[in-house]
């Protein structure tokens, strides 16, 4: 029995926090052996990221080595991943839901014939030991809970929908070195360049303030006064995805179940009904605010305070005031 | 060029209505092409812009009405739509999903140059069917597409956004990508691909013609399958302020308070 947690690393090799969240998950739920794959080319120092996982908690890393690793691709990295599984073999196997993990996770499942449930909200075992991956479905009307037929049972979760644990520094992992042959598999893909994004494009689930706005805040002119109350109070402007669908805003400062996991200390819903795709995505913010002209809107449900009124007359007494 | 693209009906979600429990009300409401898919149309016609003797195969899974929806897909400049068809597909997971549509595409289409998708689907957001697509065929991917750059007959040079910037990629023939929206509208469709679109007959191809294997298809072949269902909960006090002045001090006091 063991559960396997897959550790992606951003370009400058550290390891994604999602990691972290999903070990501190498993230890949740998991009694058996957790242990995390890390990968990386042969030179490469990886004692931080040996330590940063070691006080997550995990019982074992496998950090799997091949010159062609130094940097994210989809073949090699979909290689040396099914290549060290055949040693490790998993029952349960998490990967982060980032850009490179979700590129990642179907790769690896289709080679496998593997069931693979994305976007998990939660995770837990079934009686009989399975791995229970619940996410919502229907456009968010329900949720599920999704069970795998084959092994390793797969599941991927949005970096932030879980929290990290408090470091453990007296846990002493085993470290396992495995080296995989790439020879026989060829990238023909080419990185040419690298643009990082700049403050502007920081992305929203690192803001400490969130003001989005919703369907109801869809006209230019109620789209302007939720950016300048967001300006004001110090913010970053986000959207739920009806303005994404109609075209006004790209999915980047989406919020919900397509676009971001946010958990800001203050969540501003402007105009947002509340659809549960949306409160997948906030419903872990520390304080939530709805503003809604519609008195019966489900996101009232879900806030900590609300006010009922036209987002046009109560904006701008906002915006005005000290 | 040869070019695939791969094309979901889904539920037009600026139809959708909630219920006051907060439930979908799926009664008249329109299928529409998954918009991100439209963004996959738009790139394949831009190439054919430039390169005119490319041939464009639009390929859904779906009920017999998505014959429309690649019908609209012709009328906006595609070639060919196959529509892979059969009651034993029905309640396939991504997985089997994928194989269905890897094998069409197989059987169907020789010589690929190019399979392009959009990177989500609005009904099922899982973004998983093309790089799985893309495993069962074997071909190199790049997923997360924000803009082709440039393409010729080689290669193409394609933007590709992570969290932590702007990758720009170089890649060769036969590959699958997976596209993002743009703020540019695809374009509408033309009286002369409307009347294309009348004359050319969707390609309806059943378990049969396509030749794959039960274990591969429908809900049989799904690895995944839902155990159970219920309605999300998460409920908290809802209080209502009637002076929005209080807002401003809330925030203010929440963010001492830290999280």
């Amino acid at each position: 029995m063991s559960l396997v947690v897959l550790a992606l690393k951003k370009r400058n090799n550290e390891t994604e926090n999602v990691a972290l969240e999903l070990v501190s998950k498993a230890k949740k739920f998991y009694n058996g052996e957790i242990s995390a794959i890390l990968l990386a080319a042969e030179n490469s120092d990886e004692s931080k990221n040996i330590e940063k996982l070691s006080q997550a908690g995990v019982n074992k890393i496998y950090v799997i080595k091949n010159t062609k690793l130094d940097r994210y691709s989809t073949l090699y990295y979909k290689e040396a991943v099914l290549r060290s599984l055949e040693k490790i073999n998993p029952d349960i196997f998490l990967i982060g839901a980032t850009v490179n993990g979700r590129d990642l996770a179907p790769r690896i499942a289709s080679a496998l014939g593997a069931g693979l449930t994305a976007d998990c909200t939660d995770l837990g075992l079934t009686e009989e030991g399975k791995l229970a991956a619940t996410r919502p479905t229907f456009g968010g009307s329900l949720m599920a809970t999704i069970l795998s037929r084959t092994t390793p049972q797969m599941a991927t979760v949005r970096p932030k929908v879980f929290k990290m644990n408090e470091p453990n520094y007296e846990n002493k992992p085993e470290i396992e070195e495995i080296s995989v042959n790439l020879d026989d598999v060829t990238d023909n893909i080419e990185e040419l360049n690298f643009v990082p994004k700049t403050f502007e494009d920081t992305p929203i689930d690192e803001a400490e303030i969130i003001v989005a706005a919703g369907r109801g805040a869809k006209e230019p002119e109620t789209v302007e006064l939720v950016k300048k109350f967001a300006d004001k109070i110090g913010g970053k402007f986000a959207v739920s995805r009806s303005l994404v669908d109609l075209g006004l805003f790209k999915n980047d400062i989406q919020v919900g179940q397509t676009g971001k996991t946010v958990t800001p200390k203050i969540y501003i819903a402007c105009g947002i009904s509340g659809a549960i795709q949306h409160i997948e995505g906030m419903k872990n913010s520390g304080t939530i605010i709805a503003i809604n002209n519609d008195k019966d809107a489900p996101i009232f449900k879900i806030a900590d305070f609300g006010i009922v009124g036209d987002l046009n007359k109560i904006l701008p007494k906002l915006i005005e005031r000290e | 060029m040869n070019i695939v693209v791969c094309i979901k009906q889904v539920p037009d979600t600026q139809d959708i209505k909630w219920t006051e429990k907060g439930t979908m009300i799926r009664e008249g409401v329109e299928s529409i092409i998954n918009p991100y898919d439209e963004f996959a149309l738009e790139y394949a016609l831009k190439i054919k812009d430039k390169y005119p003797d490319t041939k464009i195969t639009v390929i859904s899974m779906g009920p017999m009405q998505a014959k429309e929806l690649l019908k609209l897909a012709i009328a906006k400049g595609a070639d060919e739509g196959i529509l892979a068809c059969d009651k034993k597909f029905a309640g396939a997971d991504t997985y089997a999903t994928s194989a269905t549509l890897a094998h069409t595409i197989k059987k169907y289409v020789k010589d690929i140059d190019l399979i392009i998708c959009g990177q989500f689907a609005i009904d099922g957001d899982t973004a998983q069917t093309a790089p799985s697509m893309a495993g069962h065929l074997n071909l190199p991917q790049v997923t997360f597409v924000t803009d082709i750059l440039s393409f010729d007959e080689k290669g193409i040079k394609l933007r590709r956004e992570t969290e932590e910037g702007f990758i720009d990629v170089q890649a060769q023939y036969p590959l699958v990508i997976s596209v993002m929206k743009r703020s540019d509208e695809p374009r509408n469709h033309t009286i002369k691909g409307y009347i294309n679109a009348c004359n050319t007959d969707i390609t309806v191809a059943c378990k049969e013609d396509i030749g794959i294997d039960d274990n591969l298809i429908g809900f049989k072949g799904s690895p995944t399958y839902v155990s159970k269902s219920f309605p999300p909960h998460f409920e908290r006090k809802g209080e209502i302020l009637t002076d929005e002045a209080k807002l401003l001090d809330i925030i203010r006091e929440k963010l001492k308070e830290g999280k």
